[in-house]
């Protein structure tokens, strides 16, 4: 009974974080020293901060909000104001290579962390040029950026 | 989420207008918009708190300010919240009137956003009731300094609004075309203020400039019927207006709402061609529609009739229609969904990209041009050639000198290059390797424009007061741009045709002033017409205005004008 306990007490969601709501969640993205003592007191993982792993690569396109251009094809400039509303609301942001039009699900480089404000600006926009880590995982391919490129 | 749902809360922030026409229809009321007694009991917990105005600020630019303008001055025919019954009814009322809103008033209920974000609002309208107008209106519409934008000047025979001046010729050929991403892509879209005092376009020497129209709503295409009444569209509300006639302060006599409930109506062409048409055809993004009219009607005599459905899903709206000069055609301009999707793969691109040609009764529609990527801001008859003509905006992304928007006659069965290639044989790399046997067909317009200028409206010069040298030529309204570092456009053009029915490729600088600074922009060209006595008339959906340019003769100046008509004000 000790060890389970013991177990217990090292290995489970201690403060039930697991449980907390998201919209309670949300206001933690701006406050990570928060989250990280909350994680390590309700001992939880937390891999907040953590880098995305890979090859920084240079690519040009696109970045459009899922939703739209999945659903509807629809994207680009006229769409920008939008794209910006869905991405807002949750929608996954998407990357729409100038090259071969492939589209990549954009993510943050770092866990955790928003996008920088200049690269969530620039939605809509066409041909931008970006730097960031190619990843794939069970067919779905990723671009994590990193920002726009020098 | 659609473009429809963008319109939809669009309309819904513009219906905030209302407020204060509401406002005044319940001055005389004992609480603000019938608000219950009750309300005026809530006590603003930021009454007075600087940091709470400073919310409150961002937030009402965020969702007010578009409707009730910037520092509550009001907009248009709106009257300002800073002073009124906004400032004399009691903070709760107006705290209760923003949580309920009014479905009669077009004002809907801001309880969405928080308690404390909705009381941040009426601390900042509040705090507006002492500023004096010249502080209120400080950023919008006093003398404004111009901030200093450090690019370096551009390479002739690209430019920008630092350099753009009337009477300034330019030509851009293919071999000033630089290579796709020589510059980075640009987000720069202009952000509209309104008119400062000290700010009037420009027009070359002899030349005056007056206000024929303001307190418009979004006005777009403008057309003249041929007795001299003159039709606007305005686009956002869904009206067509008509107005009659020159002040000698060079305003209209008369104004009228031809039409409206319209979806976005945008073309306007009077059918058939000739002195006495029957119809009035209207451009109305997904179709088109026309009105019963005999010349000197300021109101529709019936109903919209459906003639046409024309492809429409998302993207570029505006639908230009003509008529052939023997009437038994019609053309109508349908710009491209996206900005360089690949028709192939994307059929929301099916029939788009075209100048359409149907009969007039909508039947038979075939495309008569392609790889267009959007006339739908422009098409025009040469009324002495009788051939179609448009003015075309190019694709974005990029570079800051790619790709020229243009002008150009256009030729039946003609491909100009969209999305595959631009300019004759420039391949768009978003599109390498696609549709080689397309390469040496694609026809190099007549009048290579600045990249990203947004060239809407042209008409073809037809009055007799401009000097002679002007009989004949292309005027055309430059929108101005969004996708370059340093804006250009925003500035109404000149094609000389040099007295033939063709463009040599230059053109000229002809109506300008129009932006303030990199930033800033109070004016935006997008219809132009040539009004009965010869006059220009010139649609700006930046100020909601309408402006007439008239020759004077030599002794005339712009700045006489603008003075002139600030004291008829």
């Amino acid at each position: 009974m000790f060890v389970l306990g013991l177990c217990a007490f090292q290995f489970g969601d201690r403060n039930g974080l697991n449980g907390m709501p998201f919209a309670e969640v949300r206001p933690l993205v701006s406050d990570p020293a928060k989250a990280r003592t909350l994680a390590k007191q309700g001992n939880t993982d937390l891999l907040v901060g953590q880098v995305e792993p890979g090859q920084t690569v240079r690519i040009r396109g696109e970045i459009t909000d899922a939703n739209c251009y999945l659903g509807s094809r629809v994207h680009a400039y006229d769409h920008a104001f939008c794209a910006k509303l869905c991405a807002a609301a949750g929608s996954p942001l998407v990357f729409i290579i100038d090259r071969d039009g492939e589209v990549y699900l954009v993510l943050s480089e770092k866990n955790g962390v928003r996008l920088p404000d200049n690269i969530l600006d620039l939605i809509g926009v066409p041909g931008i040029m970006v730097e960031g880590k190619l990843l794939e995982a069970s067919g779905i391919r990723a671009v994590a950026i990193q920002g726009l490129a020098p | 989420m659609k473009l429809k749902t963008q319109d939809s809360i669009a309309i819904v922030l513009c219906s905030l207008l209302l407020i204060c026409t509401a406002a005044n229809l319940f001055a005389q009321d004992a609480h603000f918009h019938n608000a219950p007694s009750s309300s005026s009991q809530a006590k603003n917990p930021y009454a007075g708190q600087h940091r709470a105005v400073a919310a409150g600020a961002k937030l009402y630019t965020m969702n007010c300010g578009s409707c009730h303008g910037n520092n509550g001055i009001g907009s248009g025919n709106v009257p300002a919240l800073r002073k009124g019954p906004a400032q004399t009814a009691p903070d709760g009322e107006v705290f209760w009137f923003i949580t309920t809103g009014s479905v009669n008033n077009g004002m809907p209920s801001w309880a969405q956003l928080s308690e404390q974000e909705r009381w941040q609002i009426v601390t900042y309208v509040k705090s507006l009731k002492n500023s004096p107008d010249s502080q209120a209106v400080q950023s919008s519409s006093a003398n404004v300094k111009p901030a200093r934008t450090n690019a370096p000047p551009p390479k002739p025979p690209f430019t920008d609004f630092r350099f753009e001046e009337p009477g300034k010729s330019r030509k851009i050929t293919v071999q000033d075309l630089p290579t796709p991403y020589a510059t980075e892509t640009a987000s720069n879209g202009p952000n509209v203020v309104a008119r400062p005092r000290n700010a009037w376009p420009v027009a070359p020497a002899g030349f005056t400039v007056q206000q024929y129209a303001t307190g418009l709503d979004n006005p777009r295409l403008i057309r003249t019927a041929p007795n001299g009444d003159v039709f606007l569209a305005e686009s956002s509300s869904g009206k067509i207006r008509v107005f009659r006639g020159i002040t000698a302060d060079g305003e209209a006599n008369q104004a009228d709402v031809f039409a409206s409930g319209l979806e976005e109506p945008y073309g306007i062409a009077f059918y058939p061609p000739g002195d006495n048409p029957e119809w009035i055809y209207i451009g109305d993004t997904d179709a088109v529609v026309r009105f019963p009219y005999k010349n000197g009607d300021l109101k529709a005599s019936g109903p919209a009739q459906h003639i046409a459905d024309l492809p429409h899903s998302t993207g570029h709206w505006t639908r230009d229609v003509r008529f052939t000069l023997d009437g038994k055609k019609m053309f109508v301009a349908v710009g491209s969904a996206s900005n360089v999707d690949d028709p192939d793969t994307t059929p929301e691109e099916k029939d788009r990209a075209d100048i359409l040609e149907f009969n007039p009764d909508g039947s038979g529609m075939r495309i008569y041009a392609s790889g267009i990527r959007n006339a739908g801001g422009g098409l025009e008859i040469q009324p002495k050639t009788g051939e179609l003509w448009c003015s075309v905006n190019e694709r974005d992304g990029l570079g800051d000198n790619l790709v020229p928007d243009y002008i150009t006659h256009v030729e039946e069965g003609g491909f100009y290059g969209w999305p595959w290639w631009y300019m004759g044989a420039h391949q768009d790399p978003r599109h390498e390797g696609k549709h080689p046997e397309l390469k040496d067909k694609v026809i190099v317009p007549d009048v290579l424009l600045q990249p990203h200028n947004a060239s809407l409206e042209m008409t073809f010069y037809q009055g007799t007061q401009f000097p002679a040298e002007y009989r004949g030529d292309i005027f055309a309204s430059q929108h101005g741009s969004w996708n370059r570092s340093v804006r250009a456009g925003y500035e109404v053009i000149r094609v000389p045709l040099h007295q033939t029915s063709r463009a040599s490729g230059d053109y000229e600088d002809f109506l300008t002033g129009f932006v303030i600074d990199n930033g800033r922009v109070w004016g935006r060209p997008v219809g132009i017409t040539v009004a009965q006595d010869g006059s220009l008339l010139v649609t700006d959906d930046g100020s909601n205005s309408i402006w007439r340019v008239s020759y004077a003769g030599n002794g005339a100046s712009n700045e006489a004008s603008h003075n002139t008509n600030r004291s008829s004000k």
